[in-house]
This record gives C-alpha cells, sequence and structure tokens, in this order.
C-alpha cells in the first residue's frame, strides 16, 4: 500500500502568497468541528475547513476568485470551536481584501468610496445631514415631554459622541427618535458630529485596512476636538 | 459584540435590559445562547453584497432557532441583525415582529411615537398611545 508521504511530500507544498499569513492556518487538524458549527456549510460546497485547506495548500486563484469569503459573515463561531485556535474569520477578511476592488460584490467597495469622499456612504451633502436631524429634533419636541428638544449637534465637552448608520438619516428617519428619546429620559449628555458621521465601516466587511483606519481615524478626531470621553459607535 | 469583543458579560447586561422592560415572564432565550449563539447572516456585507438567495439560506439556523422560542417578537440590538431577522421572517412567513431593542425601550417608557411601530404587532400597536 502506498502510504500518504509517497504521493505527497509535504515538505514541497507552495504556500505562495499565503506564506506570510499569520493566522495559524497549517495548524489545522482537519477535524471538521468549524464545518459542524458553520451556519453557512453547504451553501456553494463551501465550508470553513476546505477554505482553511486551500490557503494552506497556497491555492490562491481558487480562494480569491471563489464566492466562498464572501458568503462567509465572519461571525468567529468557527474559531470560537476551534480546537486549534485557527483565526479562521481574519483569513476570511485577509482573502477579501486580495480581491481586485472593482470585483467586490455588491455595493461594498461604491458605498466604502462614497465615504472616504464626502464623509458617508451615501453621499449626503452636510447641510442636507443637519436639515434631517434638526428637522427630525423639531418633530420630537412636539411631543409631549419632550417640549424643548434640540439636537446638540458638535457639543464640546459632552459625555456622549454618538456616530451614524446611514440608514437613519436616509429611510429610517424614525430609527433617530428612539435613541434621542432614550437620551433626554436618561438625562444624557450627548452629541453628534456634523460631518464625518458615518457609523459603519464597509473597510471592515471588504479587507480594506487603509480605508477602515481612515474612517475610524476620523471618529478618533471628533472626540478629540470636542473633547468627549465616551464613544456610542452602535453598529 | 459579545463571541468577538465583550464576551457573555455584555450579554447579560443586554438579557437585563431586556427582561427589565419586556418582564421576566416575557423573556425566553434562545438556544444555543451568548458566545455559542449562531450569526443571523445580515452582517459582514452580506446585506450589500447582493447574494440574496445565500443569506437566506444562511439565515434558517437562525430562524429555525427563534420558532423553536415559540416567541411572536425577536429583538435584535442591531441594525444588520434587524434587517436580515425581518427578512427572513417574511421571507419564510414565519409570522414572528422583529423590533429593535431601543423601540421596546421606547416603548416601555411610554414615549414611542405613533410614526415609530412599523415593527410592532397588533397587540402592541397602540399600547401607551
Amino acid at each position: 500500500m502506498t502510504k500518504p508521504d509517497e504521493i505527497m511530500d509535504l515538505s514541497q507544498i507552495d504556500h505562495g502568497v499565503f506564506r506570510s499569513f499569520p493566522f495559524l492556518q497549517d495548524h489545522c487538524i482537519t477535524c471538521g468541528i468549524c464545518s459542524s458549527s458553520c451556519p453557512v456549510s453547504g451553501i456553494d460546497g463551501f465550508d470553513p475547513r476546505k477554505l482553511v485547506r486551500l490557503i494552506s495548500l497556497g491555492m490562491k486563484d481558487e480562494a480569491v476568485d471563489s464566492r466562498w469569503p464572501w458568503i462567509c459573515t465572519m461571525c468567529g463561531k468557527c474559531q470560537y470551536v476551534c480546537p486549534m485556535d485557527i483565526h479562521i474569520p481574519d483569513l476570511v477578511r485577509a482573502v477579501r481584501s486580495m480581491r481586485e476592488r472593482d470585483k467586490v460584490p455588491g455595493i461594498l467597495h461604491k458605498g466604502l468610496e462614497a465615504a472616504i469622499r464626502t464623509g458617508n456612504n451615501l453621499g449626503l451633502p452636510k447641510e442636507d445631514f443637519i436639515f434631517i436631524l434638526e428637522d427630525v429634533g423639531e418633530e420630537i419636541a412636539e411631543e409631549p415631554g419632550f417640549e424643548g428638544f434640540t439636537v446638540p449637534i458638535d457639543k464640546d465637552g459632552a459625555n456622549i459622541l454618538t456616530t451614524i448608520h446611514n440608514k437613519l438619516v436616509n429611510t429610517h428617519t424614525e430609527d433617530l427618535k428612539h435613541w434621542w428619546k432614550i437620551f433626554y429620559a436618561a438625562g444624557e449628555d450627548w452629541t453628534v458630529p456634523s460631518d464625518q458621521w458615518e457609523g459603519t465601516n464597509w473597510g471592515l466587511f471588504t479587507g480594506d485596512d487603509q480605508a477602515m483606519k481612515t474612517m475610524v481615524g476620523r471618529i478618533a478626531d471628533h472626540m478629540d476636538r470636542l473633547k468627549v470621553k465616551n464613544l456610542l459607535w452602535p453598529e | 459584540m459579545v463571541r468577538k469583543s465583550f464576551g457573555d458579560p455584555v450579554a447579560e447586561d443586554l438579557r437585563f435590559v431586556v427582561k427589565t422592560v419586556v418582564g421576566e415572564e416575557n423573556f425566553v432565550d434562545m438556544y444555543p445562547n451568548k458566545s455559542n449563539n449562531y450569526c443571523c447572516g445580515g452582517g459582514g456585507g452580506y446585506l450589500q453584497s447582493g447574494f440574496t438567495e445565500a443569506r437566506h439560506e444562511y439565515g434558517r439556523m437562525k430562524l429555525n432557532q427563534i420558532l423553536a422560542t415559540g416567541a411572536n417578537y425577536c429583538i435584535t440590538p442591531c441594525h444588520n441583525c434587524h434587517a436580515q431577522v425581518h427578512d427572513l421572517s417574511e421571507h419564510y412567513e414565519a409570522g414572528y415582529h422583529t423590533v429593535h431593542l431601543w423601540t421596546i425601550i421606547c416603548l416601555a417608557l411610554g414615549c414611542l411615537g405613533e410614526n415609530e411601530r412599523t415593527y410592532l404587532g397588533e397587540d402592541l400597536a397602540e399600547v401607551g398611545l
């Protein structure tokens, strides 16, 4: 009988472009617990173990061109149960980062480009944003118990800075009210930035570290500029 | 937030808030839960990727978890979760309602406005008006 090491000399495996990946992928013992735990196992023939093997075997094109890294949500259940603590979600994100940017699925990269250029995924101008916030604030002020309510935009020294999910100044403005009413009821001292307010960071999803750093840096700059101690980043 | 960042203590905090606003007798936990829970399938860019059919398939695990509780409402703490869990109920005609955590907090505070009740079912639609 032919022994496995006569069929394949493991020392000759070319890890290729994945050689520098620090995610412990070569520690995989192929137990398959990750695959049993993953909600997306089976779709497109995907399971986490197969992706880990692709990376370990240096199969770049198969990994980068496939839909596999994009039908995973990087939820981390696989790593949570992995006996070898392989960083599978980080590995997935790193493979996403290797996709040409014009081949990133859906609206993810376009939204991110808009955010880098304009400060938010929608490309919403600053004056329109402020108009929407104040308009919603005026609606709240008309409700009993909220007389005199105003939206504290760019307030120096507030206790909490909150970012905004772009959906809330687009199709779901009524959802802004819940947050603000809770702040009001709690007597919270809060503020919201007048620009660069985007709370979603699609660089996280697309594996774009530079864009992600830019987006995070903007929030950090608001905290410094307004001398705010706490950040509420509800995304 | 639970599995990858703050761990089970923050999941306990969330349960404290939910039980406080809905009443402990109205809270049903799902299984598995906390750090061992399953992802709903809305995050990580899935909702924006355009892979709707795969996303619905991914969500079947969460759908079955929710249905196993027998609860009429599923409370979600994030925008992506809300969009996905709500969409799963509609797509699979599961019949449960999906509400944001902060909507339920405002309802409990008695300050949920008339036009902020899109996601409430008939039984709660008029409460506190």
